[in-house]
């Protein structure tokens, strides 16, 4: 009976490895294609105190240096963002935060150009956001929020399922990545030095109704409650991106809320030139993201605003955090010199992966 | 103890294979237009045209037979199409054809999408009217043609920016679904959308039913 007990305990354990490590073999590393899905999973593993996080959207990991705020201001901060992050996704990544901080931000600043969903939109961008995320039951509750109606509830417990057809195209990166997880990012920040100038901006469109989400003002306004209740100063921002265009109805909404939840709200679209803006130069997609040398300046112009206003710390005098944060700034700039010189060897950028 | 831990592989085997039938594919998502409704054919650009109704000669590179089921009434063309410049540009047409066919646009952008490649709409515009396009491979075919100004007109009933909605009424009748200022009227897999304020026409996009 006994020898019958170990037997089945020993299966039971070779299964659960198996299927573990098949799981790991399957499911994207995102190394070498959408080096963005590896952006929520980085949080965990930064072992740094954050002042300042920043949730949102592909304008918040694309657009504001994390290593500019701590270079010009000691402000210390990570992104929290990923690809078409939803309002919902934005509310459940903020309680994330909270529960894994190592110690509770001063200002979480949101980037509002997810409040025009009402809706999910598109699985693969949940994936990149929730696969990320460490279980819990907020994770639980941001699946809920985000699934469409045909996920399974099995492939985020399981992604395997969702993966599985990776097995026909496995790849090196599976491999090399399979005990450890790429970095892509400098604290949520992901680098381009390149440049795409801005050519052609199509011209907006009228849409059928300007007015926000129900669903989209109850996560902003649980966002609100949230930073209140933990004595955080939230602040609302519009990063300057040219496009998708951002409609003047969807900015006096968010005017409107800011204003009566006495919240500060920054439209950058109204201060490019104050920032220093040239978008001949400072975006590498043809406006839709700023490249490095455009997010430094955001970072410049709104790191001052935020110290100005919330007193942030300057935090460079404190020998452990700017131990650790010039080592990261070290690879920041290294990572910068080595996108430059690619650009000038090859023409394009071969290198995104800062480890 | 070997059949045991055999039989347990062979479960995970099985169960990543064919479990969750219901999961797409590989990592890389499924391209707008490319899903079931447009079918496999539709990265094809030489197949399944219905030289029968305007806009959709086998010369356009309209690949996804949108048109093919007829409506009943042979009056009525079976999907909208608008005409442009003299050229009839239909919903799915490969738009580097149409540019062929038009002439250098005023502007146009393969618009960049986050993360996944193959996900970047072209938008190309021509005064007066804004034609977008979803990619399939290194093609990209059109799924919404938009007017921006009155100097363009629908192809039946003459409908421009500035018609009142008893017009556009009197051209399309009163079939048609309503939301918000919108009215939509549907020909198989097209429609065509006028936008309202105060019962005035300010916005007319043709557009292709992509399912999303």
């Amino acid at each position: 009976m006994r020898l019958r007990i170990v037997k089945i305990s020993v299966a039971v354990v070779a299964f659960v490895l198996v299927f573990a490590a098949l799981q790991r073999l399957l499911v994207p590393k995102y190394a070498s294609f959408a080096l963005e899905g590896g952006l929520i999973r980085e949080y965990y593993s930064s072992s740094m105190d954050q002042d300042l996080i920043l949730i949102g959207d592909c304008e918040v990991y694309a657009n504001f240096s994390t290593i500019g705020f701590w270079e010009n201001f000691g402000i210390t901060s990570f992104i929290r963002g990923s690809p078409q992050q939803l309002v919902w996704h934005s509310y459940y990544l903020l309680e994330d935060t909270l529960l894994h901080a190592r110690q509770k931000p001063k200002i979480v600043v949101f980037n509002i150009m997810a409040m025009q969903y009402g809706e999910p939109q598109f699985e693969p961008y949940n994936r990149l956001t929730l696969d990320g995320m460490r279980w819990s039951p907020t994770k639980f509750r941001a699946i809920a929020a985000s699934r469409l109606d045909d996920e399974s509830w099995l492939s985020y417990f399981f992604p395997i399922f969702r993966f599985k057809e990776h097995w026909r195209d496995l790849g090196s990166d599976d491999f090399r990545y399979f005990f450890r997880d790429p970095q892509a990012s400098i604290n949520g920040f992901m680098i381009r030095s390149d440049t795409m100038p801005v050519g052609f901006l199509p011209q907006p469109l009228p849409i059928a109704n300007y007015r926000f989400s129900e669903k989209a003002y109850y996560y902003l306004n649980r966002m609100a409650e949230l930073t209140r209740e933990h004595d955080i100063e939230l602040v609302l921002i519009k990063a300057p991106n040219l496009f998708p265009h951002w409609y003047n109805q969807w900015d006096e909404q968010i005017i409107e809320f800011a204003g009566e939840h006495d919240l500060l709200y920054i439209n950058f679209l109204n201060y490019t030139e104050e920032i220093g803006l040239d978008w001949d130069i400072h975006s590498f997609n043809a406006g839709l993201h700023l490249n490095v040398f455009g997010a430094e300046l955001m970072s410049m112009y709104f790191g001052e605003i935020l110290q100005e206003r919330f007193n942030l710390p300057d935090r460079r005098t404190e020998s452990t955090v700017a131990e650790q944060w010039n080592s990261m700034a070290q690879q920041y700039h290294h990572m910068i010199a080595l996108q430059l010189d690619e650009i000038e060897r090859y023409g394009r950028i071969n290198s995104f992966l800062i480890g | 103890m070997k059949r045991i831990l055999i039989l347990f592989l062979v479960i995970t085997a099985m169960l990543v294979i064919a479990a969750c039938g219901d999961a797409q594919g590989v990592d890389t998502p499924e391209t707008p237009g490319s899903s079931s409704q447009n079918g496999e054919d539709s990265s094809n650009p030489d197949t399944g045209t219905d030289p029968g109704t305007p806009g959709n000669s086998d010369e356009n590179g309209n690949g996804n037979g949108i048109d093919s089921n007829s409506n009943g009434d042979p009056q009525i063309p079976a999907a909208f199409s608008f005409t442009f410049n003299d050229v009839v540009i239909a919903m799915d047409d490969d738009v580097d054809y149409i540019i062929s066919k038009l002439g250098e646009p005023r502007g146009d952008i393969t618009v960049p999408s986050c993360a996944f490649e193959g996900l970047n709409d072209r938008i190309v515009e021509y005064p007066g009217i804004r034609i977008t396009a979803y990619p399939i491979g290194e093609q990209h075919y059109i799924f919404n043609v938009s007017f921006f100004d009155d100097s363009v007109r629908t192809a039946e009933g003459g409908i421009r920016l500035g018609a009142t909605i008893q017009a556009v009424f009197d051209a399309y009748g009163e079939d048609h679904s309503y939301e918000t200022g919108m009215y939509r009227f549907a020909r198989g897999l097209t429609y065509l959308e006028f936008l309202t304020e105060d019962d005035i026409v300010i916005g007319i996009t043709y557009r292709l039913d992509l399912g999303l």
